[in-house]
């Protein structure tokens, strides 16, 4: 990245932190049950990492050469982390997309997470960075530009769209502490039917669709130790936090982007 | 576990301690979208001036270019402010990209929507005389395919159409008409584009090389491709400054006039206007020089299109466009009856 070093050495420790925290959602949705997203947390802990890594690669310098940032080593396994990422969600998206016959970038809530991992793929392609012969030092001057610039400010341009689309929604999402146990009978009402329980009592993971496996969210009635408590039984962890993970990761993305014009 | 899943309306969940806050919630219309493409061009600014260049003493130096030619009581304080930014070039320019990044921040709050608005009114004014020198209008080379009369008035200019107020009486006929009404509306249209047609056939604009030769300076540094459109559409009007300038004068003159036409009518002088707004970004301003790493902001071509769909009139049945959206009216894809809201 060309840039000031404080600014990208801050933003570097802005992904690390936000890397930390899904980390922490994914432990605490594993350890006490909470319905979560695992695969966007753990995609947000990768991308927190990879791109804490670009945006200060000199924090690396014990590394060897080829795994630095911009080495072989870093950018085909961050490039084959983030490929996997990109098909993952390309398939969540597939997967909607047959299921109600249309594709809305508003409603699919995971096209915007196979952009951003396709962003990622992109910019460890294309951006040129210090371990590179004729990258960019960390001093404020700008380095060679960006293959295909033109993408680059497309996706700088989603990134920032993306971010105001999701703080305006902030507030549409409910406060776990707002959270209340579902009553008993609507899980399995849920589970036949997500349509026929009412959104307004259903427990938020009992009235999921999408439930699956994720988060460990075995609806009531699955089959599950009656025993273990139901992460239907539990709120999930907090929405808002984990948009605000999504509006920073958008900024900082736009940020990298832009400055490797 | 789908986070659509676990999203709820606030008025949805019981025991809400913002419960009184929660049935105000509603899907963006027509309004709220375009205050929130504003807010992304505020962001993008504010990513913009991150970017290395600005944090070296040539930004102030490019501030200070925008002082001669203006009247000495404007060209003064542009050079102070800008000598100012040189002493203090990088505490200046975070300040600047912060300032930014909350503008838009703030634009996409609804609880903070008024006071960033109001916030990049005043933001907005202060750049474009300390900033820009007026967007060069009080200057002879002022003209549209450069830029006049500044990107960052027009920012202004949205936020005051888009302020978020009704004013009482009959649904508006175009989004920009619900704040200050369809008369101030269609006046403040007027001023703005019949100043572009004005400012196409300036002197320093209608000379047989001058609309070449701006065409190829914006043009210079960018990437292969769009010096290459440049250096066309310069060799294209090679000797032709005069009639080009009228031509362009004239299509300006007819999106000018076009809001107060029947709404057909109006609708085919706004697409004229996207297209002329298109076309002067693409040509006359190098996308605003962005791919350059030296631009502050996308210049006026994408503010320009985001006006003309604020002034797009509405059908003849109320709409998303001029009435606020029905609440809970969204529902998602991937779950059937729900009315829930994703996060993501």
């Amino acid at each position: 990245m060309a840039g000031p070093a404080w600014l990208a050495d801050s933003f570097a420790a802005l992904m690390l932190l936000t890397a930390l925290y899904c980390a922490g959602r994914l432990a605490a949705a594993r350890a006490r049950h909470r319905p979560n997203e695992q695969d966007v947390d753990l995609v947000h802990v990768l991308m927190g990492v990879a791109m804490a890594g670009m945006l200060a690669p000199h924090a690396l310098v014990l590394l060897p050469g080829v795994a630095q940032p911009g080495g072989t080593l870093w950018d085909g396994t961050w490039g084959l982390v983030f490929g996997a990422a990109t098909v993952w969600f390309t398939a969540r998206v597939a997967r909607s997309y047959r299921a109600t016959g249309r594709l809305r970038p508003a409603g699919s809530h995971h096209l915007p997470h196979l952009i951003m991992s396709m962003t990622m793929v992109y910019m460890l392609a294309t951006v040129p960075r210090p371990a590179q012969p004729g990258g960019p030092a960390m001093d404020g001057s700008a380095g060679p530009a960006v293959h295909f610039p033109v993408l680059a400010l497309i996706l700088a341009q989603f990134m920032v769209a993306y971010v105001m689309w999701t703080a305006d929604r902030l507030p549409a999402l409910a406060p776990v502490r707002a959270w209340r146990p579902a009553p008993a009978a609507v899980p399995a009402l849920a589970l036949a039917s997500p349509a026929a329980a009412s959104p307004a009592r259903a427990s938020p993971a009992a009235a999921s669709p999408a439930t699956g496996s994720h988060g460990g969210a075995s609806p009531a009635g699955s089959g599950a130790s009656p025993a273990r408590p139901q992460p239907a039984s539990r709120p999930p962890l907090s929405l808002r936090l984990a948009s605000c993970c999504n509006i920073v990761m958008g900024l900082v993305m736009a940020y990298m982007l832009i400055v490797s014009l | 576990m789908s986070e659509v899943a676990v999203a709820r309306r606030h008025e949805t969940w019981p025991g809400d301690p913002d419960g009184g806050a929660a049935g105000a919630w509603q899907a963006p219309d027509a309004r709220r979208l375009l205050q929130l493409a504003l807010g992304a061009l505020w962001l993008l600014d504010a990513a913009l001036q991150a970017q290395a260049f600005m944090f070296t003493r040539a930004f102030s130096r490019m501030l200070a270019t925008s002082a001669p030619g203006n009247p000495a009581l404007l060209a003064h304080p542009i050079s102070w402010s800008a000598g100012l930014i040189a002493q203090h070039g990088m505490a200046s320019n975070a300040l600047f990209a912060a300032v930014q990044l909350l503008l838009g921040l703030g634009i996409a709050g609804r609880r903070t929507v008024r006071v960033a608005l109001g916030a990049s009114i005043a933001w907005a004014l202060a750049v474009w005389w300390l900033g820009e020198g007026l967007g060069g209008v009080l200057t002879p080379a002022a003209s549209p395919v450069t830029g006049a009369p500044g990107a960052v008035i027009l920012y202004a200019l949205l936020a005051v159409l888009l302020w978020p107020r009704d004013r009482p009486g009959a649904p508006a006929p175009f989004v920009a008409a619900r704040a200050v009404g369809a008369p101030v509306a269609r006046a403040l249209w007027l001023l703005l584009w019949a100043s572009l047609a004005y400012f196409a056939v300036q002197p320093a604009g209608r000379a047989p090389q001058a609309l070449p030769s701006m065409i190829s300076a914006m043009a210079t540094g960018e990437p292969a491709w769009l010096t290459a459109v440049g250096h066309h559409a310069a060799a294209l009007l090679a000797g032709h400054g005069l009639p080009a300038s009228v031509a362009l004068a004239a299509a300006l003159a007819v999106a000018a006039a076009g809001v107060y036409l029947p709404p057909q009518a109006a609708r085919a002088t706004l697409v004229l206007a996207v297209v002329l707004a298109a076309a002067i970004w693409l040509v006359g301003e190098a996308l605003g020089g962005i791919l350059t790493g030296a631009s502050t902001d996308p210049n006026t071509g994408p503010l320009l299109m985001l006006l003309a769909v604020a002034y797009w009139p509405a059908g003849a049945t109320p709409d998303r466009a001029t009435q606020p959206a029905e609440e809970g009216r969204r529902g998602w894809p991937d779950r059937p009856g729900s009315r829930t809201a994703s996060p993501r």
